[in-house]
């Protein structure tokens, strides 16, 4: 039965998943061209001293909000079918428990972002390695993370919004999505996100919680 | 075996300040069709969703299976069809996904009951659902349900947008699907006319209330309408209802015995009051509830 | 889980973000920088003076009130406005009996700054090691970097490989010194816009400030032994012009000073000033051929100092309080509480539960009477919401009102 709803749930999302892979794995292509010129033009030293001394950020300005974009754009896909024409009773009525069943709908989407995220991060990762030592290569992964991180709750904050039966009520959700999710986009230099970690951790397990709110909403009929 | 498979018990519910239901409590036995009837507003799909469980009545409580509606077990809902207004259904599916994906959720699963449904249609097997026009949707809507072979059909609405033919379709396979007995229908429609040739029960709302809960047959071969001409202005008419000008003619209804209806409006001071009519379902509930 | 455990989680994640957001956005529209006056040291007047330059009347005047013309703001301070006075050939030959030169007064100018930020930053973990006197004019960026941790290595940057060679140089000569691995830090001024450099200073598993150059391709290494007389907390590498110190030596009591290179050796001068706390106050230091002038700024103030060059001694000080800005005034009353999750004394990102005085609970009882008496709801909703937000204030009612059911109109007796 997990297995129906996690097929259902990819037929509603491929193409949203298809678009993020497509565009994860141009920027990725555009990553490695991007530090292929920096070497060829500017030359390594010059680009290591950049990121040793002024703290530069060496991969492209999209790694910000892409992962953001392809949260927001598989949240969508995956939740707006359920709430037009009210499908998430369809949904909520299969022999499962209600609570399993939004479960399901919302690791499958975490683990399908996960399966986008990571490749491109391992390869951007090991790829980049042979230009840059470790500490190098550490220090971005490390700036990168919170914004991925933003990418999977800005997901479960849109199926937060979706599932939530009340318009009301939805534009609230939205703005405290877009109050909470800064936290992800305060600046810093490399490495300044390490104590904000376990943190994100909360975020991402409230954000993952908070759908059962609005799924509670729905059973109960609030308009 | 007289078993009931719907219960609904002093339901109160209101949404905002406006009463919907009062004190509302009925029930369904096991094999029975029935159709719950009422104008706009009167809170059909609230009951239907209560039933569901997907609204939590103010007070009261509703049972299916004996157990509460706001928490059925996922055995319970395996028991019950649903379809929703408008036979709103998983429309990014194609004909072929819908089947694959329900079927691993039901195990007296009748795959055959659904594509002998669907091979009537003008469809292919990968066509999208939502392209298909209402008519095809309904039919896969009801191919589903067929093949889930529930206990409970819980209908909302299910002539909204069908042309007559997919109408007399739908009804012709429910009573089809009912007929061992077995199987316990719980309705709604618009459509009075098609509910006359399939449901045993009726229960008509009125605002807040019920106004009647019988079988179809005793509304069908009871009530009765009568047209008379008043010399003085006809007052509270006892044992009638919806007493109304037509013209310079009056119309009443009534349950009571024809002999004793026309005796007593004869009584009233009725002149030239006409036999008792044999009315369609359509023409009760219009009798019952008003035009207005 | 429950369905109140989730609302109660959700309630505090969204007080939370409240207490976070609309401070941060109060501040963006409120906050002002802090004004404090500029304050030099006159050689001629002997005092502190305070220098304007929007008032072009009279852009300086003492502590004490007397005002001075532009023109007699260029003499009374020679030492700020030497370049001034070259331009219009009114530069003494001498002060203090000191015979001056344009050349002698660059090269004992220093300028300095810390930044409680530069404390906590995440540190580099890879460095830049120049040669200490390039034989051509200017400093070029070597093509390798190092890191100093458990061990040194030299990584070269085209092909992102150990240089071995170098390595094993580098870490021989550490060793042969007695420095002891892993390093706790390692601190150094990696700008190549200077005359020279003065490399690292390290500080060894053994609490022993190390220094460490290039010399011509060759490892330098020294133990300053400072240790043995400061309890050394951070260091900060400065290429004096004149060459008099290797940089700003932070001790972990609140002392500062400057690590004096005199007969091959290393030599600590404490400044005469009140204990600085690296981690939350503000330091500037312009110095000239015969006065240092200090600045510190901490929460509650800004002191200054004006120091004898040669010996670092107090001559002159002077306290500006801090004046709250409009910020502080208004948050003392709407934010008796808030959070935040950057700092300007810290790069590193983590909520920051900051306590402002227990005014703003004025503001608080206010609210929670307002909710309890005003808005509708049943009698058991009105006095959880007005306890919420009697504790927690604006951000609770905002919490309150982001989730259903705060206001209900036809509540279930």
């Amino acid at each position: 039965m997990i297995q129906a709803i996690c097929y259902k749930e990819w037929i509603k999302t491929r193409g949203a998943v298809l678009l993020s892979g497509v565009l994860l794995a141009a920027y990725a292509v555009y990553a490695f061209i991007h530090t292929g010129q920096l070497f060829r033009v500017d030359g390594a030293v010059a680009t290591w001293s950049g990121v040793i001394l002024k703290d530069a950020f060496l991969l492209p300005g999209a790694t910000r909000w892409l992962p953001l974009a392809t949260g927001l754009m598989v949240g969508l896909a995956q939740f707006v079918p359920e709430l037009t024409e009210r499908r998430l009773k369809l949904t909520l009525h299969l022999p499962l428990p209600a609570g399993r069943v939004l479960s399901v709908m919302l690791l499958h989407g975490v683990i399908t972002l996960l399966a986008l995220y990571l490749p491109v991060a391992i390869a951007l990762l090991s790829g980049l390695s042979a230009y840059y030592p470790p500490e190098i290569t550490g220090a971005l992964a490390w700036r990168a993370l919170p914004w991925f991180a933003a990418g999977i709750a800005a997901y479960l904050f849109t199926a937060w919004t979706c599932v939530e039966p009340s318009w009301q009520q939805r534009v609230k959700n939205v703005l405290v999505a877009a109050g909470a999710l800064p936290a992800c986009y305060v600046d810093g230099p490399a490495g300044s996100y390490l104590p904000f970690l376990p943190w994100l951790v909360v975020i991402l397990a409230v954000a993952f919680l908070a759908p059962f709110q609005a799924a509670g909403r729905f059973k109960e009929g609030v308009q | 075996m007289e078993e009931n498979i719907i219960e609904c018990e002093r339901v109160t519910h209101y949404y905002g300040s406006r009463l919907i239901h009062e004190n509302l409590s009925f029930e369904v036995k096991r094999g029975k069709i029935l159709g719950l009837l009422g104008k706009n507003g009167t809170g059909k799909t609230t009951i239907i969703n209560i039933l569901n469980g997907f609204l939590t009545p103010r007070a009261g409580t509703c049972r299916l299976f004996g157990e509460e509606t706001s928490a059925l077990s996922p055995r319970t809902k395996a028991r019950v069809g649903l379809l929703l207004e408008g036979h709103v259904q998983h429309a990014y599916f194609n004909v072929e996904q819908i089947e694959r994906f329900y079927r691993r959720f039901f195990p007296r699963w009748r795959r055959e009951a659904y594509h002998e449904l669907l091979e009537k249609l003008q469809v292919s097997r990968t066509q999208k659902i939502s392209t298909m026009s209402r008519g095809q949707r309904s039919q896969v809507a009801l191919g589903l349900l067929f093949a889930q072979d529930p206990e409970l059909l819980v209908l909302d609405d299910f002539s909204m947008g069908l042309d007559p033919g997919y109408r007399r379709l739908f009804v012709e396979y429910l009573k089809e699907y009912a007929a061992g007995g077995e199987k316990t229908i719980f309705l709604t429609s618009h459509i009075i006319q098609d509910m006359e040739l399939l449901i045993d029960d009726c229960i008509i709302l009125d605002y807040g209330h019920v106004l009647l809960h019988e079988p179809t047959r005793y509304i069908l071969d009871n009530f009765r309408r009568y047209h008379f001409s008043a010399l003085v202005p006809a007052g509270e008419l006892d044992g009638f209802c919806n007493t109304t000008r037509v013209g310079d003619r009056w119309e009443t209804y009534s349950f009571l015995p024809p002999a004793e209806a026309t005796a007593r409006l004869r009584a009233l001071g009725a002149v030239d009051a006409s036999a008792g009519e044999r009315l369609s379902l359509e023409d009760a509930f219009i009798g019952l509830t008003g035009k207005y | 889980m429950r369905k109140k455990t989730i609302h109660i989680i959700l309630l505090l994640f969204i007080t939370c973000v409240a207490a976070w957001a609309l401070p941060a956005l109060v501040k963006k529209a409120t906050r002002v920088p802090e004004r404090y006056p500029f304050i030099y040291y006159s050689s001629l007047l002997r005092e502190l003076c305070i220098i304007d330059y929007g008032d072009d009347e009279t852009p300086l005047s003492t502590l004490s009130g007397e005002k001075f013309s532009e023109a007699q703001f260029d003499s009374l301070l020679p030492l700020l406005n030497f370049r001034q006075l070259m331009a219009d050939g009114h530069l003494p030959d001498s002060i203090d009996g000191i015979e001056i030169t344009p050349p002698l007064l660059r090269s004992k100018s220093v300028v300095f700054r810390h930044n409680p930020v530069d404390t906590r930053t995440p540190r580099p973990r890879l460095h830049v090691l120049f040669e200490s006197m390039p034989r051509r004019v200017g400093i070029e960026m070597p093509g390798d970097v190092f890191r100093l941790e458990d061990r040194l290595e030299f990584i070269d940057c085209e092909t992102n490989r150990v240089d071995v060679e170098k390595s094993t140089r580098f870490q021989q000569a550490l060793e042969r010194r007695g420095y002891r691995f892993p390093a706790r830090w390692s601190s150094g001024n990696p700008n190549p816009r200077k005359a020279y450099d003065e490399g690292y200073f390290s500080l060894d598993a053994s609490g022993r400030l190390f220094h460490l150059k290039m010399v011509n391709g060759k490892p330098y290494v020294r133990d300053t032994r400072v240790s043995e007389r400061v309890e050394v907390d951070a260091f900060s590498v400065f290429e004096a012009a004149d060459k008099r110190f290797y940089g700003f030596l932070f001790g972990k009591q609140g002392d500062i000073y400057i690590l004096e290179a005199r007969d091959g050796g290393y030599h600590p001068l404490k400044l005469d000033i009140e204990p600085f706390d690296a981690r939350r106050d503000r330091l500037v230091i312009m110095g000239n051929l015969l006065y240092w002038n200090v600045s510190v700024t901490t929460t509650a103030g800004r002191d200054y100092y004006a120091l004898r060059t040669s010996t670092l001694e107090r001559v002159a000080s002077h306290h500006a309080a801090h004046a709250p800005g409009p910020w502080e005034r208004l948050s003392r009353w709407t934010f008796p509480f808030y959070l935040t999750f950057d700092d300007p004394d810290s790069a590193y990102v983590y909520p920051r539960l900051h306590f402002t005085g227990w005014r703003g609970g004025i503001v608080h009882l206010l609210l929670a009477l307002a909710t309890g008496f005003l808005v509708p709801n049943n009698r058991r909703r009105r006095l959880y919401h007005s306890s919420y937000i009697l504790i927690t204030g604006v951000a609770g009612l905002l919490a309150l009102l982001a989730l259903p059911r705060f206001i209900t109109k036809n509540p279930i007796k």
